[in-house]
């Protein structure tokens, strides 16, 4: 294998255990989507900071690899029931092989763009059920580590339920990689999450506000055999206008092909706001 | 009988009258701007604080609220309340597009509005007859319908009896609490509360206990009965009545001597400054 599909199976590790970030946007969870999009008109802006550490490489290389990304997403909303939405991932890569020098590496991975529709939607007093499609496609950015270089569809979709004290959502994506080759293989991903209100309170100043405990399931799929598994515990502090988040991705299983490298953690800092 | 309310007429007219004599002359009074005034929007679905947002962003864009005023969401309630300018028509449609628009799914609307009562014999409403309410502001006339609860089919009955004796005088000024009732092309309330907008003085008064809402209605009937009497309203559960009256220093004994003739025992008596401005009553 070259050192050029070295870096690719490389990027799609990364991206493999990022891939909830062009999902995360319009949801509530650290890593999932969710079926809450944004009011007609309304844009919800999110920033990422995805610190990962991965190691266990396969190869003679036998690399550790540090990942810093951040991704940027956008999620605007078309109309109350349908909602589009991109994420920009910026990629700073730093990579220790066990001969040689480091190599840094930065750019932006390929930029998702996605569509969802909501096409069930039971509201009560407090509480919410709602059931949405995602469809689209990832944009390649065409760099030589962190794209697929090819126009890759994804489908989706995401069930939430939703009260004052406590939620749960539960997404499926299956992303087609077009590119073939060794690199070309497609990724199915499934995200349960639950949080549980821990505080929270209400004011004419403030509006409402909550402090969230959140604890998620990540799991992966890869065509090429590999599969991977992650608890994804944090916590929320949720306003009306502002969300900061922040929580850890922990492997509960990881069985890797093609030279993919583990990931060991994975430290989650997020905010969001809303115009 | 007749007598009494003609004397009450007379006097609710002078108060108006007054009330408005005194803006013309400079009082620091705010003015009065008869019409919608508060909107509680109940949004179901709203379960979280980040939600909160898309509901007060749609509703903004109407130009009927103001936004200068607190627009405050509760999501223990699941309310959107905001302050609506009076000059502008108001329509649940359009609140109830906005609150979709943000994803949510409207539920019931209650206002807050004040305008001038007038009473109308029809033959649909027979000589039980229609009260409605006039919003100067925006021209729109506003029917008023009964709620089943108890206490308040009482306060609609003093409603309908204070808008009989109007006699065509529509200077009358109330504001009412209510359900907004939407229809194919116009809205009507469904009265919870009123009170009359101008008034010379509020009583309080607190009683040892009302054993049930009965016996508050009750009260509420024997206390309207006395000349002077704008309107009462008694909580069973706060166990206290409290009565409007034209006089500005309204007499105090008679009030007690009406409850405690009633069956109930007088606790403590307060006596409320007037109320002025948009904010009075």
């Amino acid at each position: 294998m070259t050192q050029f599909q070295n870096n690719r199976s490389l990027s799609m590790a990364f991206l493999l255990g990022a891939i909830g970030s062009y999902s995360v946007a319009v949801g509530a969870g650290l890593n999932t989507d969710v079926a809450l999009s944004p009011p007609e008109g309304g844009t919800i802006f999110r920033l990422q900071w995805r610190y990962s550490k991965l190691s266990n490489d396969p190869t003679p290389m036998d690399r550790d690899v540090t990942l810093s990304i951040n991704p940027l997403t956008i999620v605007h909303g078309l109309t109350a029931d349908l909602a589009v939405l991109g994420t920009v991932p910026f990629v700073y890569r730093e990579m220790e092989p066990a001969a040689g020098a480091v190599m840094e590496d930065a750019d932006v991975g390929d930029i998702p763009l996605l569509f969802k529709y909501r096409f069930y939607q039971n509201d009560q007093l407090g509480v919410t059920t709602r059931w949405a499609v995602l469809g689209g496609v990832e944009i390649p950015s065409y760099d030589e580590d962190f794209s697929s270089e090819s126009f890759d569809p994804i489908i989706g979709t995401v069930w939430t339920h939703q009260r004052r004290d406590w939620w749960v959502d539960w997404d499926v994506v299956y992303k087609f990689n077009t590119a073939g080759g060794p690199t070309g293989d497609d990724v199915l991903r499934g995200d349960t999450a639950a949080s549980i209100r821990f505080l929270g309170g209400e004011s004419e100043e403030t509006g409402p506000w909550a402090l969230y405990g959140i604890g998620e399931l990540n799991a992966l799929y890869i065509t090429d055999g590999s599969t991977q598994m992650f608890l994804s515990p944090g916590i929320q502090f949720i306003t009306p206008r502002w969300i900061l988040e922040a929580g850890v991705q922990l492997p509960v299983h990881q069985d890797l092909k093609s030279s993919r490298l583990e990931n060991d953690i994975t430290t989650i800092l997020s905010l969001r706001t809303q115009f | 009988m007749k007598l009494i309310e003609g004397f009450l007429v007379c006097g609710v007219t002078f108060v108006v009258s007054q009330a408005f004599a005194g803006e013309s002359k400079g009082s620091t009074d705010p003015v009065v701007q008869l019409g919608v005034e508060e909107v509680r929007v109940n949004v179901k679905g709203l379960a979280c604080p980040f939600c909160a947002y898309n509901i007060e962003k749609r509703v903004k864009k109407l130009d009927g609220v103001d936004r200068k005023a607190p627009f405050n969401v509760s999501l223990e309630r699941g309310v959107a309340s905001f302050t609506w300018k009076p000059s502008i028509p108001f329509g649940p449609s359009v609140v109830n597009e906005q609150v979709k628009k943000a994803g949510f799914t409207p539920g019931t609307i209650d206002v807050t509005v004040s305008g001038h009562l007038s009473f109308k014999r029809s033959e649909t409403h027979g000589e039980q007859g229609q009260i409605a309410l006039h919003l100067p502001m925006t021209h729109q006339n506003v029917a008023i319908s009964a709620s089943k609860r108890a206490d308040r089919v009482e306060s609609y009955a003093l409603l309908l009896r204070k808008a009989k004796h109007l006699q065509g005088n529509s200077m009358f000024a109330v504001r009412i609490r209510a359900t907004v009732l939407e229809e194919k092309r116009s809205w009507k309330l469904k009265l919870k509360r009123w009170e009359p907008l101008f008034y010379g003085a509020r009583v309080v008064i607190d009683v040892e206990t009302f054993a049930c809402e009965r016996c508050a209605t009750g009260v509420m009937r024997s206390l309207m009965e006395l000349e002077g009497v704008i309107h009462v309203e008694a909580d069973h559960e706060k166990n206290h009545a409290v009565v409007w009256t034209t006089e500005a220093k309204p007499r105090i004994e008679l009030l007690k001597k009406t409850v405690v003739g009633a069956g109930f025992k007088v606790t403590q008596v307060e006596v409320l400054p007037k109320a002025t401005g948009s904010q009075g009553g």
